[in-house]
């Protein structure tokens, strides 16, 4: 541990910082934080409701849309009707896919009721070894060290999504137990599994529903959340792009539609 | 708008003194579209080559002086989308906020016009007669098309000259590098980016480059004169008086 | 403190036109991003209009920027994240090599970051035996090759696929090969061991929140991601300017910067990071830094003329339309900052009379307004920076650039506020002007200041009669 132990609001530098800030600001003291944040709209009720409870064609719409723009992301989108559809293909997919390091087929993947349903342990060819994630409110630091050890050997992480921004084909993450972030980071192959329901329109819906929704408030964003749009690349060698600079080099997305 | 309303003539420094040909262009447009033109004989510099060096107490002498000059014009017309700019942009922040001097300024904001914008958007004019048997190329001149926002203006006038054909060049939108003093003093930089202006121009395989700005002009005349092409420069005005 | 060679600025430039490959480079960076941002604003589904809201966006918090960094500070010291205010460079270097030394750190990975570039970070923890990764392809490419960055966001533009290739199989022992993809799978490698073996990860911060108490980090690589998960140490850099207020700001200011830095819809990882890992969790840093930087921004804020260049979220969009970076590229600026945004805010840090090329080397064209994802004005930056060389300014310690040049525009000013004078002036010009040689009707060569612009194009001569000369003789004829 450092010795920097909470140095709260106090803090010389930083009372000395902020007052430079305000004098420099032609301030006295500074306002109430709060009103800068804004208030709920008077209709936000409505207008969650209008969110939360899109109809059957309006969610066909931004699935449409989530494909089409994943599709210029090299994301690849495939709907299945049910979950076990879901399990079969990446049952499939774990079959004739080869790991990046190494010869051994190791897969990781978030404890997540939808990941559960997919049945994976029982499908999965027996040279493939499979590692769920345990959600525990401690795990110690020998837990975090196999964890970590297995992600390291993983070609595939597999995780659901807390939301799909449809316009920009973006999935939003966020940390929980049992849900290490590293999934959809580490291994070459990012595969995740969401329902239609998830798919949302834009950021706009995103930061509102993540602003006003109670059930979302309560969560918050987390100390970690993160937004993925394709798999990782870079354009830094003479703008040429190049899928797989550090992250992923392959992310695929089952939707669930049923 | 009294479509025959007489107009004053702002004369730009650089037509002025090294461009008459373009002035007197301006007057015949003038007297082509029945439109009686005052030009004051007290006039000199708006003051832009101060003001964009920085010396804004000397750009002030300017203005004022320009504003004296001029503020008892019921229209001013410029054939310079930089000295419109200048006057109608920079003018007012040169004076203390709420002062008369102020106030003078901004009274000529809302009657200065620079000379496409004036014909197209003022007198309704997109087809002034003139015919040019050629192919020709339009540069957008920085000011004009980013503070003033012209830029189909002086496109339509063109278009519509008898027996020209127009080729846009790649990026016509792109400084020319002149820039006043800064060419003067950063040679080398100035220089670069006009090369790159005048081989997008070449390579249009026109027999003119038409502008609104002379500087501009004036610029890419100095290259094109010097790897001896045959491309002539050719202010709006120019063109649109033949 | 980054090394400053502002002075250098002509030099350098000169230099930089001379070199065909970054002429190649910086043509092709231009052509391709400016362009496609210019389409990509367009194709908002707001317009051109959302920059002038997140304009306001910016203007709000910088206009609150006390408030906002003290909550935002509340927030992450209530998740367990520690928060340090540093006044200057060496405040922020001396907290960061603390923090390492303290924790034992041997080794660190790096997200790109501009802010520690300004800061020289990386030479201070080099000089205590601190092993310092950069991660972003780029980045590692000019570390390696022992450059600095020419271009806010893609800071290996100025190198070949070539180079790289030499470089990579001299340094990393490669087969020489230029093939990009076969270049980046190289350094993916490479730097996996170097992700896996760090105890520290510093970033930087594109945007924080102060409402939900984050900083954001934005990637295409996921260099950032790693940096910032895997290492035990998790230190974050971010100016003070970096911050607004509200979550929905985001939604305006994400789509415009991914577009001003790259024409993407979005980039591809964006990260919201207000803490350390959670106890329940089972990945994450178990520490997590935020350090807030001051070093001259201050100074910046209470000068109503140019507190609104603080509004910029250095996206570089500026940088790919501006005529004179596409001919100089960054290096010339002498400073990380470069291009348009370059030429305004490091004069401001380093010194206006240091860096006095800067604000003068560039056309005042216009096109880095149009181009800024938050309309800053910087053309009008430009110019103010241009009145205080022009006749000094006590409140920045600037004194005057050019006694001759200010002697030769008080002549001016006395010459054009009298016609008479004026005909005068321009009648000696032009019988002074007939000793001249010409060509063609044009002057091939001329003397004193304008030599430099007869060096590469001739001129016009003075007319024989003015414009107004003539209009006066033709009134006076009957």
């Amino acid at each position: 541990m450092t010795e920097f132990k909470n140095q709260g609001n106090t803090a010389p530098h930083q009372h000395e910082f902020i007052m430079t800030i305000q004098k420099a600001l032609g301030k006295s003291s500074s306002s109430d934080p709060a009103q800068l944040f804004g208030t709920a709209p008077e209709d936000h009720e409505n207008q969650l409701n209008a969110y939360i409870n899109k109809s059957q064609p309006h969610r066909q719409a931004l699935l449409d849309l989530f494909i089409e723009q994943a599709g210029l992301l090299n994301m690849i989108v495939t709907p299945v009707e049910n979950v076990s559809q879901a399990g079969l293909a990446i049952q499939k997919f774990i079959q004739q896919t080869k790991p990046e390091w190494g010869t051994q087929k190791s897969v990781i993947a978030w404890h997540h009721p939808l990941i559960e349903q997919l049945n994976l342990k029982e499908t999965l060819d027996h040279d493939v070894t499979l590692v769920t994630t345990r959600s525990s409110p401690a795990p110690d630091s020998k837990e975090r060290q196999e964890i970590r050890t297995h992600l390291i050997e993983s070609y595939i992480g597999i995780t659901s999504a807390d939301f799909c921004v449809a316009g920009s084909a973006t999935l939003v993450l966020r940390t929980r137990p049992g849900q290490p972030r590293a999934v959809s980071l580490v291994p070459s192959i990012h595969v995740a599994v969401i329902t239609i329901d998830q798919i949302i329109e834009n950021l706009t819906e995103l930061y509102f529903r993540l602003k006003w929704d109670t059930e979302e408030q309560k969560l918050g964003l987390t100390n970690c959340m993160t937004f993925i749009s394709g798999p990782s690349k870079t354009g830094d060698i003479e703008l040429v792009m190049v899928n797989g600079a550090h992250g992923p080099r392959q992310m695929i997305v089952y939707v669930i539609t049923g | 708008m009294d479509k025959n309303k007489p107009v004053t003539l702002f004369i730009q420094c650089l037509v002025d003194s090294l461009y008459p040909e373009v002035g007197q262009a301006m007057v015949h447009l003038f007297e082509k579209l029945n439109i009686q033109v005052d030009i004051p004989l007290e006039q000199t510099c708006c003051g832009q080559p101060a003001f964009n060096s920085g010396y804004r107490r000397e750009a002030k002498k300017a203005a004022k002086r320009f504003i004296e000059v001029f503020e008892s014009a019921d229209i001013i017309v410029c054939p310079s989308g930089s000295c419109v700019d200048m006057v109608k942009h920079q003018y007012p922040g040169l004076f203390k906020d709420g002062s008369l001097w102020q106030k003078r300024a901004k009274s000529i904001n809302a009657k200065i016009f620079e000379l496409t914008q004036y014909i197209v958007d003022v007198l309704g004019v997109e087809d002034v007669g003139a015919s040019f048997n050629g192919r020709v190329t339009y540069h957008d001149s920085c000011h004009l098309l980013r503070n003033l926002g012209v830029a189909d203006q002086p496109r339509k006038l063109i278009a519509n000259v008898r027996d020209i054909h127009l080729v846009e060049m790649k990026d016509a939108e792109k400084c020319c590098g002149f820039g006043g003093t800064f060419s003067v003093k950063y040679p080398d930089i100035s220089s670069a980016i006009l090369e790159e202006k005048v081989d997008n121009i070449i390579a249009t395989g026109t027999d003119a480059v038409v502008g609104c700005d002379i500087s501009c002009l004036m610029n890419i005349q100095g290259m094109l004169s010097r790897r001896n092409s045959p491309i002539k420069t050719l202010h709006i005005a120019q063109l649109l008086a033949g | 403190m980054s090394d400053i060679k502002t002075e250098f600025y002509k030099q350098n430039a000169a230099k930089a036109i001379k070199d065909p490959v970054l002429q190649h480079a910086l043509f092709d960076v231009q052509n391709r991003l400016g362009p496609a941002t210019a389409l990509a604003y367009k194709n908002l589904p707001e317009g051109l209009g959302l920059r002038l809201k997140a304009h306001e966006i910016r203007q709000f918090a910088i206009n609150h920027l006390d408030i906002l960094l003290e909550t935002l500070a509340l927030k992450i010291q209530d998740r367990g994240g520690k928060v340090y205010f540093a006044k200057d460079a060496a405040a922020a270097t001396a907290y960061c090599l603390k923090v390492a030394q303290v924790n034992q750190v041997k080794m660190v990975v790096k997200g790109k970051s501009m802010v520690t570039e300004e800061i020289g970070l990386n030479k201070i923890l080099e000089a205590n035996q601190i092993e310092v990764n950069e991660t972003d392809l780029g980045e590692y490419i000019i570390q390696l090759a022992g450059e600095t960055p020419s271009h806010i966001i893609a800071p290996a533009i100025h190198k070949t696929r070539k180079e790289v290739a030499q470089l990579f199989t001299q340094k990393l022992g490669i087969p020489y090969c230029e093939d990009p993809p076969v270049l980046t799978q190289a350094a993916r490698k490479a730097l996996r061991k170097k992700f896996l073996a760090a105890d520290m990860g510093l970033s930087g911060c594109n945007l924080a929140c102060a409402e939900t108490g984050h900083i954001t980090t934005v990637s295409n690589e996921g260099n950032i991601r790693m940096s910032t998960t895997m290492p035990k140490i998790h230190m974050a850099f971010m100016g003070m300017e970096r911050v607004v207020a509200r979550l929905e700001d985001h939604d305006a200011l994400f789509r415009l910067l991914s577009r001003g830095a790259a024409a993407q819809n979005m980039a591809g990882y964006v990260s919201y990071i207000g803490g350390p890992r959670t106890e329940d969790q089972l990945d994450g840093p178990d520490q997590f830094h935020l350090v807030i930087l001051d070093n001259g921004r201050s100074r910046i804020l209470a000068d109503p003329e140019f507190r609104e260049v603080l509004l910029c979220i250095r996206c570089a969009a500026c940088l790919n339309v501006c005529p004179a970076y596409g001919k100089i590229g960054g290096h010339a600026y002498g400073y990380p900052y470069s291009g348009p945004i370059g030429a305004v805010i490091t004069p401001l840090f380093v010194g206006i009379n240091r860096a006095k090329d800067l604000c003068c080397g560039e056309p005042l064209c216009g096109a880095c307004k149009m181009a800024c994802p938050v309309d800053i004005d910087l053309p009008r930056m430009l110019l103010a920076l241009r009145a205080k060389l022009a006749d000094g300014d006590p409140q920045w310690g600037v004194t005057r650039a050019s006694r001759s040049e200010k002697f030769m525009f008080q002549i001016w000013s006395v010459i054009i506020q009298n016609r008479t004078l004026y005909d005068l002036a321009l009648k000696a010009g032009s019988i002074i002007q007939r000793i001249i040689p010409k060509k063609n009707d044009m002057i091939p060569c001329m003397p004193f200041v304008f030599k430099g612009w007869t060096k590469s194009r001739d001129i016009k001569p003075l007319a024989r009669a003015s414009f107004l000369t003539r209009w006066k003789n033709r009134e006076q004829k009957p």
